[in-house]
């Protein structure tokens, strides 16, 4: 199953500035009770951890469960402090995996 | 001990035995709500203020409900945050995040949308670098549960 995204980072920002991230992530947090058609149990399968990296550092991880609502929409902030990769990377309950980034240039 | 310190010391006494600012898990939460919060506090005073739960008073739908999480304080130093934990008292699966921040750069903010099993007091539980917990907590009245259920 592929897993398409799209992350909105800001092209440019000035040091110092407070940057808003947003990523959308196509998956369906199944919560392990819903049934398909057939009245067979969808099993669990959520995204479970995610982590973002700016410039080559991690920043942040987050661990998910079935209290995300489906097709996750996920905002924060950066305080843009230098010109760099901004890289999410998230994996699922089966193990399959997805990544997304974007490249900022910080100006003074 | 002077006169001020031992009122001091007795009013730290009287604080605790109070303790108008300290959260303990609410009766309406499951016995999985229940662990979450002790696994997430482990025996450690949990203090409201400092954060600051935003989320609508009431939906139609619980399957996807707006949700905001914000910590006030430095992004430095032993008060900044480091974990942000969010628990839901009645949904199948309590825990629904854990927010490590890593760094500096990253606010104490996040954003997204949540599952919510029905009208219930929805916890945030930031924790400091030094060890100390600070909460606030919502009540969201919803409609239509999130099919936690066969549908």
């Amino acid at each position: 199953m592929a897993m398409p995204s799209r992350l909105q980072v800001p092209a440019r920002a000035k040091r110092g500035e407070t940057i808003e991230i947003r990523i959308a992530i196509q998956h369906p947090m199944e919560n392990g009770q819903r049934r398909d058609e057939s009245g067979r149990t969808v099993p669990y399968n959520t995204l479970e951890e995610m982590f973002c990296r700016y410039a080559g550092d991690e920043v942040f991880r987050l661990y998910l469960s079935s209290g995300i609502a489906a097709n996750p929409l996920l905002a924060f902030h950066l305080v843009a402090t230098r010109s760099g990769e901004i890289e999410l990377a998230w994996v699922d309950t089966v193990g399959q995996s997805g990544r997304a980034s974007a490249r900022i240039t910080v100006d003074d | 001990m002077n006169r001020t310190a031992r009122r001091r010391a007795l009013a730290g006494l009287a604080a605790l035995a109070l303790a108008p600012g300290l959260a303990r898990p609410a009766r309406a939460m499951t016995d999985f709500s229940r662990y979450a919060w002790l696994e997430v506090t482990r025996g450690r005073p949990v203090w409201k203020g400092r954060v600051r739960l935003e989320l609508p008073e009431s939906v139609e739908n619980g399957n996807s409900v707006p949700f905001r999480v914000s910590v006030e304080g430095p992004r430095t130093g032993p008060e900044r945050v480091v974990k942000i934990h969010v628990i839901s008292e009645i949904n199948p699966y309590p825990l629904l995040f854990t927010w490590e921040l890593r760094s500096a750069e990253v606010p104490a903010e996040f954003s997204t949308r949540i599952r919510l099993a029905g009208t219930q007091q929805l916890h945030a539980i930031a924790e400091t670098a030094r060890g100390e917990l600070w909460i606030d907590s919502r009540m969201a009245e919803v409609a239509v549960p999130a099919c936690f259920d066969a549908s």
